[in-house]
């Protein structure tokens, strides 16, 4: 269509042609399908955005009061649920953690006069995703290839399912460890930045794994910087404590 | 649809349309846990069931609102097919595969086959506009914004600082460019072929 017809469409949809104009309209209307078809998906695209600009405020008012009743229904169970999960996962870390602080205290013996290298701590602990009984293929494919560091394919699983779960910050932390093994620093550490700002009980742990990728891009003052930051009360602490004292 | 007569439950439809917090709160007490069971056998946990049940009942909402939506069905039957279909979709997508249209209708009436149908072109659709409004220029889709929101085009044009007859024109230009976006995209080619 050329933009002659949009302009006449939206004259004869407010009414503003001649009567000789109208009918010469609608006679085309008749016996042009194309003007036909232009026409009628102009029609339903204007009613579709007066639709979208008309219902605003009721539409923000229902899903408001949805979220408030739905949280109500869902109350109880749903805060069972993330409590649950939290305290698991939350123990997985620690696990991790402390296996990680037990192998730094060995490898620290034979490290202790060595520069420190991104390949002293890229050792993984399994990592078990599907703790709430998800049978979720894609998340079980995501671990697997993580846990036997097929990196490049869990960069794409855990792509995946940070677009299905977008709110899911783990899954987004271990995406971002698999870019960095994988020397695509630049959207790492894009991710590291972003998820490191969300209060969440990752946090330290983003930041830690974000120094870890300045560590393999050599930047020391980047990764100093990462590690300063983390307080006393994370439990990424004496770790980056750790490698703190040996880059200077 | 035309001669079919309205079904009784109607009424969770113009409730919804209201925002009536007493029907809202009836349909989660009548007809949800029967959702959440169903997502809980089907893999998934009622986190997911919530966000399946409120994206369903703002696809209703916006139906609801758009022109006269008719029930003729149970809404019971109705909003759980709804819901499942979601969820079905939901688990096919994470593994890359898409729901067949039919699966497993043969114990669901007809009328209420057609109606899910209808609402899920409609959903379709608007999430297909949506799409294709995000992809149109930073002015246009401002100067339509505006359009919308202000009802008289003589202070849309004071707020823009143009013209009368440039906002006029300019309108219907970038509703024009949404009609040959919508005409270009074979999801909208397939959306029209099944209505």
């Amino acid at each position: 269509m050329e933009e002659q017809n949009y302009i006449q469409f939206e004259a004869y949809l407010f009414e503003e042609l001649t009567q000789e104009e109208t009918n010469a309209f609608e006679l085309q209307l008749q016996n042009d399908k194309e003007f036909q078809e232009s026409f009628e998906t102009y029609k339903e695209f204007s009613s579709f955005l007066e639709n979208k600009y008309k219902n605003e405020s009721a539409r923000n008012d229902f899903k408001e009061n949805l979220k408030n009743i739905s949280e109500k229904h869902f109350g109880t169970r749903k805060t069972e649920t993330k409590i649950e999960t939290k305290v698991v996962r939350f123990k997985a870390w620690q696990y991790a953690i402390a296996a990680s602080v037990l192998l730094l205290i060995g490898v620290t013996i034979f490290q202790q006069f060595s520069t420190p290298s991104f390949g002293d701590y890229n050792q993984y602990d399994t990592v078990s995703l599907t703790l709430r009984g998800d049978q979720d293929e894609l998340i079980q494919k995501a671990e697997t290839a993580f846990n036997v560091r097929d990196f490049k394919n869990a960069e794409l699983y855990f792509d995946n399912l940070t677009d299905v779960y977008s709110e899911n910050i783990e899954y987004q932390l271990y995406h971002a460890i698999s870019l960095v093994e994988l020397d695509f620093f630049d959207e790492a550490d894009a991710v590291f930045g972003r998820i490191s700002e969300a209060n969440s009980v990752y946090r330290y742990e983003t930041v830690w794994r974000h120094a870890l990728s300045k560590l393999k891009q050599e930047d020391v003052a980047g990764c100093s910087a990462l590690l300063e930051i983390i307080p006393q009360e994370a439990e990424v602490y004496k770790k980056a404590q750790k490698l703190l004292k040996k880059l200077n | 649809m035309g001669d079919k007569k309205v079904h009784a439950d109607q009424k969770y439809i113009d409730g919804l349309a209201q925002n009536n917090s007493f029907i809202v709160q009836a349909i989660y007490d009548k007809f949800v846990p029967k959702v959440i069971n169903y997502i809980r056998q089907n893999s998934g946990d009622s986190d997911r069931a919530q966000d399946v049940v409120q994206e369903v009942l703002v696809t209703i909402f916006n139906q609801a609102k758009d022109k006269g939506f008719q029930l003729t069905c149970p809404f019971d039957a109705y909003f759980f097919l709804l819901c499942k279909r979601r969820w079905l979709n939901e688990l096919k997508k994470s593994s890359n595969k898409k729901v067949t249209i039919n699966e497993e209708t043969v114990s669901t009436s007809e009328p209420v086959q057609e109606m899910v149908f209808e609402t899920e072109i409609f959903d379709e659709k608007q999430t297909l506009f949506d799409e294709i409004f995000t992809q149109l220029g930073k002015a246009c889709k401002e100067l339509l914004a505006k359009t919308f929101q202000i009802k008289s085009m003589e202070e849309v044009a004071k707020a823009l600082g143009v013209s009368y007859a440039y906002a006029r024109k300019k309108k219907s230009l970038c509703i024009g460019q949404l009609t040959k976006m919508a005409q270009e995209s074979p999801q909208f080619a397939k959306i029209k072929s099944l209505y």
